[in-house]
């Protein structure tokens, strides 16, 4: 029996390419996420571990350890020249020194560009001179000794385009430096820094440049010989005394720091699975439908398989051993070209800046999951139809088995009913909900209900749609046309599988498209309606600047208001929540909001405002007090002077941006709300301020609509890495419109062979089957837009609290994916259209 | 008599080539004339397919000459020939004569709606009602019997008054009353329509209804026979089938 199975396997190994070439793309995508996140992963600890101290003194915040990322925004917790003076004292210090790194200390090239990348910090640091605590090597030039020098990490200096000796521009939280590039060195032990960019500057620059004159963001510890750094830590919590001190050993420092690290990378990974996990239920889809249309082909020859004695069971396991081939030859294959994905990954992600020097590498996980996922995929697709090929009775190997009319049944289309009923209801039940959290979750796992709802139903709709659209194939041809639409309709259940495999990839398309489109026109919306500012100061990346900006702006002739925005954690009542400051100015001069009970405008120091769902959640009223514990460990208390109905530019509770700095907040800005005086000349107003901005390359300055436009190429951008993503499923499903396709016409040789004879042009022949394939893929698009459009509705309406309040259904983008479906069905036809016309008509007659 | 509706001269048609090459027909010289209804019989292998295959332009020759009509085929390309099919010659075969998505009505106008021509309504109620197939027309083939699917092949071969009606074995798949009745159906379109058809068969009784048998041996036609009955056309046969016993 198993030597019958593979005979069979490799007799029909042509009709099994597809299949496999799915299965191989999906394990592809697995294997490579995982390998270039190994690699990431093994980057960064070897930075990491290649910065680490035998021990480190660092103060712990009060609130915010939840929040793994520094914002660089906040003032530094600072450790003093007193406590370095306390650890050296400890016995078996060999060595300690203060040290302060930093993000926010941007270098700029010679292009008047920042140099690295945008992502990756910028960090600045004082040089240590103690052999024993600089985990730095000097390669090039001196180290910094004097005010205003400056040296670099030996990877950023290639990008500078500066020489050593040479001035160099250094954007620091507290200004600009014009300083003087003194040499180079090497970060660590392998000297990766992943995109990060390094300054060092002599100490008592870097503490007035990046913490206070007499105070360090850490004490670095060398143990001397003869200790253990668990014991000299311990030693060293004793001497301080200060619970807010976290003293860490080397090992400690790798695996917090590690953890912090996979926590980020493990995000990556989910979302590069799901878009895989995605692609690979496409790509079960076509594996379903070779099965079903190989058996429904073979079945005259398992039937005598039957007849001669096999069991039901060796039939099922039979055509199981010919799916397992095919898993085990693609989780193979799928491997190799994962193994060159990653590759290529890591080759883009190394002209952003992002070197992986750890370097891709096969791993055992990476295999062994890719083996799990294309094994099982495979297997769980081919179950179906291995189950009906053991339940060919013998007496069928006696009849002639042709491509028989199919029913969809009673019972699919109930429980399709059923699904769309529970989609229903669960969407309904998510939008009724008050919590936008679960409205939102609701909302999402009934667009996936829906997209299998309509699975489910696919034969059915695949007939209502067919029929409707069915007539405009006329126009290619009357008898082709006619030909293409029934053929297709022969076998609904094929077609509609063919087509829902493009449904999912195409579904998700739109939703997206749906809701991003949405967003971006709320976005435009809500700054026309409550934007108040003229012009907006800030960096695209987020990245916080020096507050001399605001000072100086607010010197520019004509500008009335520069409003500062910042925010970060703080803790209520025990609950760690997040806190917006805002100062410069009177609050309603740059956010429009409504429904305002008590004041809305200046607000005084110990003065706060709330929007009122967060008050009714907290009890709060107006004349409340509020207790606020900051990161620092500065505990103040706010009077509630106003609630305010939120919209997506203000939201939560807002303090004043001086009381914010007084406990260590917001020590950088990170966007400016600029308003002007009622003669100032906007165009003159513009320029000034511009030229403020020009000190700081990170800066621009833009009005309102650059604003939109520029929150609008962001979103785009996301837009285009999900498509990106999607793109994959797309592909896998068009694939398998060429596998139904070429499956069919070998099915139909002898009707092809049929009507050549009576006189079917090849032209005729080619035309029909690209009807068919067009036919198909438009059917998956009608379906997936469908689906889409209803899916990104609901999660408008889910999310529309949360600031997409308007729904914008592209109508272009959809006519393009239209479009875009006709292209693909053009395309999957190609091959099996060429290879119809050119049957010869003797042999397609012949043909059994 | 006109000219012959289908003549071939020289007609040889060999497969593969050097030790393999295998001579399916051998400078063949045939008339096929028009208004007659011509049988061509011979055992398996003898070239008789082969022959229908090349008249009909189905196949390409190897050497000779084919007319329809007065069209040369040889030098016709694909296109050109498939036209020439559709437009000038019908079809019949043993089994798998009709497309299962088309209704039987369908059916019979494929090659002039594949042409994008106009069926002749007059000519083609005609046609069905000679065969019986009015009640027929809206049904798919799988819900018509053997018979009744054979009959719509006929129907779409006459509908388009093609110069030649080929038929392979068309009753090889009947029960021998239906096979009778289509035979019947065949004969009086040559009666009343003067319509030329060639029929290639190995049953005594199909081909007794011919005007004509042609016998082929070996890729030659060997004898012919007018106006043949089954008992004549069986003793002919058995006369074959001992000729090689007797060359031993």
């Amino acid at each position: 029996m198993l030597t019958a199975t593979l005979r069979t396997a490799f007799a029909h190994k042509g009709r099994l390419v597809l299949s496999t070439l799915a299965v191989v793309l999906g394990v592809a995508f697995v294997t490579g996420t995982l390998m270039l996140t190994n690699a990431l992963d093994r980057t960064f600890v070897d930075i990491i571990e290649g910065s680490a101290q035998d021990v480190q003194v660092t103060r712990e915040p009060a609130v915010g350890q939840e929040i793994t990322t520094d914002p660089g925004d906040s003032a530094p917790l600072l450790l003093s020249d007193d406590a370095v003076a306390t650890v050296q004292g400890v016995p078996g210090v060999s060595a300690a020194a203060g040290g302060i790194a930093r993000e926010g200390v941007y270098l700029i090239d010679s292009s008047g560009e920042v140099a690295g990348a945008v992502g990756p910090p910028a960090i600045g640091l004082n040089w240590e001179s103690d052999p024993e605590l600089n985990t730095n090597t000097l390669t090039a030039g001196r180290a910094p000794e004097r005010k205003n020098e400056v040296a670099v990490d030996d990877v950023t200096f290639g990008k500078l385009g500066i020489a050593i000796g040479e001035p160099i521009s250094v954007v620091t939280p507290s200004g600009t430096v014009d300083a003087e590039l003194v040499g180079t060195f090497k970060f660590g032990e392998t000297g990766g820094l992943a995109g990060a960019t390094l300054a060092a500057f002599e100490p008592k620059q870097a503490q007035q440049l990046l913490a206070e004159p007499g105070y360090w963001t850490a004490i670095d510890v060398a143990v001397a010989d003869g200790y253990t750094d668990e014991q000299v830590a311990a030693s060293i919590s004793e001497a301080l005394g200060d619970g807010d001190l976290l003293v860490r050993t080397r090992a400690e420092q790798v695996e917090q720091q590690s953890d912090e690290l996979r926590d980020g990378l493990a995000f990556f990974n989910y979302i590069m699975v799901g878009f895989a996990a995605i692609a690979l239920f496409v790509a079960a889809f076509l594996i379903y439908n070779t099965f079903s249309i190989l058996i429904a082909q073979r079945g005259q020859e398992l039937a005598l398989l039957r007849a001669i004695g096999a069991t039901r069971v060796q039939v099922l396991r039979s055509v199981l051993v010919e799916a397992l081939i095919v898993a085990v030859v693609s989780v193979i294959l799928g491997v190799g070209l994962g193994y060159l994905l990653a590759l290529g990954l890591a080759a883009l992600f190394d002209s952003f800046g992002l070197s992986l020097t750890a370097g891709i590498g096969i791993t055992a996980s990476a295999v062994l999951w890719a083996a799990l996922v294309g094994i099982v995929v495979t297997l769980l697709a081919a179950i179906v139809p291995a189950y009906r090929a053991g339940r060919i009775k013998p007496v069928a190997a006696m009849r002639e088995i042709g491509a028989s009319d199919e029913r969809i049944g009673k019972v699919r289309t109930a429980v399709g009913v059923v699904f769309l009923l529970a989609t229903a209801a669960l969407m309904a039940t998510g939008l009724a909900s008050d919590d936008g959290g679960s409205r939102a979750l609701l909302v999402a796992l009934g667009t996936l209900l829906l997209l299998i709802s309509v699975v489910i139903l696919a034969p059915l709709l695949s007939v209502i749609v067919v029929s409707v659209i069915g007539p405009l194939f006329s126009l290619l041809g009357r008898t082709t046309g006619r030909l293409s639409v029934r053929n297709a309709l022969r076998s609904p259940k094929r077609m509609a599988t063919t087509a829902s495999a493009l449904t999912i990839g195409l579904g998700l398309v739109v939703a997206v498209t749906v809701i991003t489109s949405s967003a971006k026109a709320s976005l435009g919306e809500l700054v026309d309606q409550s934007f108040g500012a003229e012009f907006v100061v800030g960096t695209t990346a987020q990245q916080p600047f020096s507050t001399e900006v605001a000072d100086e702006i607010r010197n520019v002739d004509g500008v009335e208001y520069v409003i500062s925005e910042s925010g970060g954690p703080v803790s209520i009542d025990g609950e760690e929540t997040g806190i917006t400051a805002v100062g410069g100015g009177p609050l309603d001069e740059v956010y429009s909001v409504e429904d305002v009970s008590g004041d809305f405008g200046q607000l005084e120091s110990g003065q706060a405002v709330v929007n009122t769902e967060y008050a009714k959640e907290q009890g709060w009223d107006l004349g409340s007090e509020v207790r606020i514990l900051f990161p620092s460990g500065d505990e103040r208390s706010f009077e509630i002077v106003g609630i305010y109905a939120s919209n997506g530019l203000i939201d939560g509770l807002v303090i004043p941006l001086d009381d914010y700095r007084e406990v260590g907040g917001a020590s950088q800005d990170r966007s400016l709300y600029v308003t002007l005086t009622p003669q100032a000349d906007t165009q003159q107003v513009l320029a000034d301020i511009e030229a403020v901005a020009d000190t700081n390359p990170l800066l621009q300055v833009l009005d309102q609509t650059e604003l939109k436009e520029q929150t609008e190429s962001q979103l785009n951008q996301l837009l285009y890495l999900v498509y990106a993503m999607l793109a994959l499923s797309v592909v896998i499903a068009a694939m398998g419109v060429v596998n139904t396709l070429a499956l069919s016409v070998i099915e139909r040789t002898r009707e092809i062979g049929l009507l050549r004879a009576v006189g079917a042009t090849r032209r005729q022949i080619r035309a029909m089957i690209r009807a068919e394939a067009i036919l198909m893929a438009v059917l998956g698009a009608i379906l997936g837009i469908a689906v889409g459009v209803g899916a990104g509705l609901a999660l408008q309406r889910a999310m529309a609290d949360a600031g997409i309040e308007v729904l914008d259904i592209p109508i272009a983008t959809l006519i393009v994916i239209l479009v875009l479906a006709i292209i693909i069905g053009v395309v999957a036809a190609a091959v099996p259209a060429r290879r119809a016309a050119k049957l010869d008509i003797l042999k397609a007659i012949a043909t059994e | 008599m006109t000219e012959p509706a289908s003549r071939a001269r020289q007609l040889t048609k060999t497969y593969g080539s050097g030790d393999t090459q295998v001579v399916a027909l051998d400078s063949v010289d045939v008339d096929i004339n028009t208004g007659e209804f011509t049988a061509v019989m011979g055992p398996s292998g003898s070239g008789k397919s082969t022959l229908m295959h090349c008249l009909a332009g189905l196949d390409s020759i190897t050497k000779g000459e084919v007319y329809l009509g007065d069209t040369a085929l040889a030098g016709l390309n694909d296109t050109a020939l498939t036209k020439l099919r559709r437009e000038r010659v019908g079809f019949v075969f043993q089994a798998f004569n009709l497309i299962p998505t088309l209704t039987a009505r369908e059916n019979i106008t494929l090659p002039q709606d594949i042409a994008g021509h106009k069926v002749d309504v007059d000519w083609l109620n005609q046609v069905i009602a000679i065969l019986d197939l009015e009640s027929r027309l809206s049904h798919k083939p799988t819900e018509l019997s053997g018979g009744q699917q054979q009959r719509v092949a006929v129907a779409r071969a006459m509908a388009a008054r093609p110069t030649v009606i080929f038929a392979d074995e068309p009753t090889g798949n009947l029960d021998s009353r239906s096979g009778a009745e289509l035979l019947g159906f065949l004969r009086r379109s040559v009666d009343e329509n003067g319509q030329t058809i060639v029929m290639v068969t190995h049953d005594p009784a199909a081909a007794s209804y011919a005007d004509r048998i042609l016998f082929l041996a070996d890729g030659r036609i060997v004898d012919e026979m007018r106006e043949p009955t089954p008992d004549k056309v069986l003793n002919r046969m058995v006369a074959f089938e001992r000729l090689p016993q007797q060359g031993e």
